[in-house]
């Protein structure tokens, strides 16, 4: 239960919202910062999120650093980016326990100046970092980078959406690009996150059993953002998809198991009074057990053991994806393909709608049961342009129509059908 | 039937647990205002669990990966398909096998009650025929296929399956392409008739629940048919040596970085207190060796040769326990070499009070914090059953503990006891 949720808008680019909520062991503050996604951008920002775990001018270490966490009763600190659409933006975050499960001792204020160190007062040394810490986390990165092929249901999907959107903004990996990350120098870099902390919207939410007066008094003090100077454009624009022919992608990789992602763009922004529909029309054909793909792809041809539908919130895009075998490809992709023109003529009813309602709503309605995901949702429901208000939330996706599950359904375009085979098959 | 509970003051936080006569044990533990409550049904039947020796006395061995087989099976229903009768319900029904036990459970905002009774029905009324049975190979050879792929899983098992000669640890939970479609309805009725048993299982329900109505409407679902049900196997473990069956093990997947696992056998250990408490010893001490702060850690991190993705490990189980390093690495051989000299380091010099106090402080930290979560919780909780232990004791385990115990852990014996697991 959240008891309630104060705002307050410091600066036209510093708010604060603080959540009140009883029920959780941990109190947690996270801080995040928003830019336009560039490859450049996010390349540099990756790297800083790094960075910051290396230390502070006060603990100047890792080993210093990871020490005074674990004296904060195990505090975590996390720093990291998330792609939002055609925006980024960078996360930092420190949550520990709250005071009435530590003896009363209250922590909140170390823990808050604690992350304002990380974030604002980084360790470096003049106009620059460590140049031993910046080689080293340069390295791990690309590092990083490069083995995001080891997990590959994932890398199937990035995979997908890098082709269909390859000469847009969004195509840019959440980490940006090894041939970048190679390229940035120390002083560049460090010149960089100078001008990150003065030119971005901040904002900092924090939820746990905390009195809003005073955790907005300490808040605002302890982080002293006023120093904000012209503040990077990130208003996202719309764009309009023309119909095109589906362009069809193969990759050999070393795999036992194929990997099928088809592309959609659906044009309904998340501001678009369609959007609920096609949220839910993603979740009537690949949400879960119930989903048509579920059922007719893996449970009546056993042609899969995953197979799934999402919508992109900030991209307007659908995506689907399977692991298959590789010699089922054309009978795995037309019984997709069926599945949709299915829907798309309305072949489903009431049952199929309430029981997609009913997942959308559960989820919508459990958000406050996750203190890290609350937030993260909540920020995330801020850039599209609407408050955060569980009943509208929910009301909108009750009031969705059949008719208009099928209207935001034969929006869809096929843009992009992506298949990872084993290098194994190529012989035949 | 014996009613009890147990409050801990330091996390706030109580369960209730009915032992009922015919050996199911009931457990709820109240999460007020959580939105989600969650119920899951336990059988303490697992992938090591093959060969067993039955009622009659006689030796059974069933085809690998059958627990897991099993698992897909349970969902069958003779009319209804369960995954949309839990979603017409507004919940989300699935299940997991691990090494000691399968598990199905839920989730759901509303109409707990309707879905907890759909979760004993469907568990305790299978409906497995030769078709269904034919049906299921293909989804779970693709699910093997699935983790073939993935490297981390791989390095992991093929490390157990070098150091294992006789242990049923040594194959993988879904068993191979050829056990599964070896396996029959008998196989997985056998199976089912055997360890599906109220002396074998166990119902933990979390959420903001209310026990005194919960309490009886538990009982009223639970057919009594099932709790007259006394079947129960003796399972078998072969007999293990103490040192490795082989000291190395490598594949080709063509990753970005090498990853390595290095594994240390240890002793033969059950499930009980005694091992628990162990396990969190060792833990500590590895903690200290070879955490976030440690200066093995931030050494090597420094020097290039591990990065984030760096772990350690204790794990346990009925006949087996072993310790496990692993990540990715440019040189796996000279990690494992320094692995080793940290321990035989350690074993001179200890550990010191202030760095234990440290560590003590922020494992009980986490701990407190872990209960944000009650997936968590209930995930924690039936591992901690498995192992003969209530997760609401751990506090009071890790207190219990002190710098002298540390101290004495990790006297290990390293020779022929180690294999090392590759993927390049």
């Amino acid at each position: 239960m959240i008891e309630s949720i104060d705002k307050y808008e410091v600066t036209k680019d510093f708010k604060i919202r603080l959540v009140k909520s009883k029920k959780f062991k941990t109190d947690l503050i996270g801080l995040f910062l928003l830019r336009p996604l560039s490859d450049k951008e996010a390349s540099q920002m990756a790297l800083i999120s790094r960075l910051l775990s290396r230390g502070t001018m006060g603990y100047p270490n890792a080993k210093s650093f990871n020490d005074r966490l674990d004296d904060l009763y195990g505090a975590i600190f996390i720093s990291d980016t998330v792609k939002y659409g055609e925006r980024i933006a960078m996360h930092c975050k420190i949550q520990f326990p709250n005071k009435r499960l530590i003896e009363n001792k209250d922590i909140y204020k170390e823990a808050a100046m604690f992350l304002r160190n990380a974030l604002f007062d980084v360790y470096h040394e003049g106009d620059r970092f460590n140049q031993e810490f910046f080689d080293q986390e340069k390295n791990k990165l690309i590092e990083e980078i490069n083995s995001r092929v080891n997990d590959k249901i994932t890398y199937a999907v990035e995979r997908c959406i890098e082709t269909m959107c390859e000469d847009e903004a969004f195509s840019v990996y959440q980490y940006g690009s090894v041939d970048t990350i190679q390229s940035l120098t120390n002083e560049e870099v460090y010149a960089y996150y100078c001008e990150f902390l003065t030119s971005s919207p901040i904002e900092i939410l924090s939820i746990g059993d905390i009195d809003s007066d005073e955790t907005y008094e300490l808040i605002e003090k302890t982080f002293d953002i006023k120093n904000q100077n012209e503040v990077v454009d990130t208003e996202c624009k719309k764009v309009i998809y023309e119909k095109r022919d589906a362009k069809h992608i193969t990759e050999n990789m070393n795999v036992n198991q194929g990997k099928l992602t088809l592309g959609f763009r659906t044009n309904i922004r998340y501001d678009d009074p369609l959007y609920e529909p096609a949220v839910l029309f993603a979740t009537i054909l690949g949400g879960g057990g119930n989903s048509t793909l579920f059922r007719n792809v893996r449970e009546k041809e056993s042609l899969c053991y995953y197979i799934f539908s999402k919508i992109e919130k900030f991209k307007s895009i659908m995506l689907i994806a399977a692991g298959i075998e590789v010699e089922n490809y054309d009978k795995t992709l037309d019984l997709i393909i069926e599945e949709i023109e299915k829907l798309k003529r309305g072949e489903f009813n009431e049952d199929d709608i309430n029981i997609a309602k009913e997942v959308i709503v559960s989820s919508v309605r459990s958000l406050v049961d996750y203190p890290n995901s609350f937030i993260n949702y909540y920020y995330s429901r801020e850039l599209t342009g609407f408050e955060y208000d569980e009943k509208k939330m929910i009301e909108d996706i009750m009031k969705v129509t059949k008719e208009e599950i099928i209207e935001a359904g034969n929006t869809l375009i096929l843009d992009t059908v992506h298949f990872i085979r084993g290098d194994k098959q190529n012989d035949n | 039937m014996i009613i009890s509970e147990i409050y801990e003051s330091k996390l706030d936080e109580k369960i209730y647990k009915i032992a009922h006569p015919s050996g199911l044990d009931i457990f709820v533990l109240p999460k007020k205002d959580y939105m989600k409550k969650y119920a899951y049904f336990i059988t303490k039947y697992g992938a090591l669990y093959n060969e067993f020796i039955d009622e009659n006395g006689e030796n059974v061995k069933l085809p690998l990966g059958i627990a897991h087989f099993l698992e897909h099976k349970i969902f069958e229903d003779k009319e209804k398909d369960m995954f949309s009768e839990f979603a017409r319900l507004g919940a989300s029904v699935n299940a997991y096998t691990n090494f000691a036990s399968t598990v199905y459970y839920f989730s759901t905002v509303n109409k707990f009650n309707d879905s907890l009774k759909l979760l004993v029905d469907f568990v305790l009324t299978p409906h497995i025929t030769d078709e269904n049975v034919e049906k299921e190979k293909g989804i779970i050879v693709q699910e093997i296929k699935m983790y073939d792929d993935d490297p981390n899983w791989r390095v992991y098992f093929n490390g157990l399956s070098a150091m294992y000669e006789n242990h049923p640890i040594k194959e993988d939970i879904a068993g191979t392409e050829e056990t599964v479609n070896n396996s029959y309805v008998d196989d997985l009725m056998k199976a089912y008739n055997t360890f599906y048993s109220p002396n074998n299982m166990a119902l933990f329900i979390i959420g903001d629940i209310d026990f005194e109505t919960m309490k009886d409407y538990v009982q009223e679902i639970i057919p009594k048919t099932y709790l007259n049900k006394k079947e129960y196997g003796k399972i078998v473990i072969k007999d293990e040596k103490e040192k490795v069956n082989k000291d190395s093990v490598e594949m080709t997947m063509n990753v970005p970085t090498p990853m390595f696992n290095f594994f240390i056998k240890g002793e033969k250990a059950e499930l009980n207190g005694y091992h628990f408490k162990k396990s969190m010893i060792n833990r500590i001490a590895l903690d200290y060796l070879f955490g976030k702060s440690s200066e093995f850690y931030n050494t090597y991190y420094e020097k290039g040769l591990i990065n984030d993705s760096f772990g350690h490990e204790y794990s346990y189980g009925l006949g087996y326990s072993y310790f496990n390093f692993g990540g990715e690495s440019s040189d796996a051989d000279y990690m494992s070499k320094k692995v080793v000299e940290t321990i035989e380091k350690y074993n001179k010099e200890g550990i010191d009070e202030l760095s234990f106090a440290r560590i003590k402080k922020k494992i009980m930290g986490r701990h407190i914090s872990s209960f944000n979560s009650i997936q968590y919780i209930a995930n924690s909780f039936i591992n901690y059953y498995i192992k003969g232990v209530n997760l609401l004791d751990f506090l009071d385990i890790v207190e219990s503990i002190n710098v002298d115990d540390i101290n004495d852990s990790l006297k290990l014996d390293l020779i022929g006891k180690t294999t090392l697991s590759k993927i390049k």
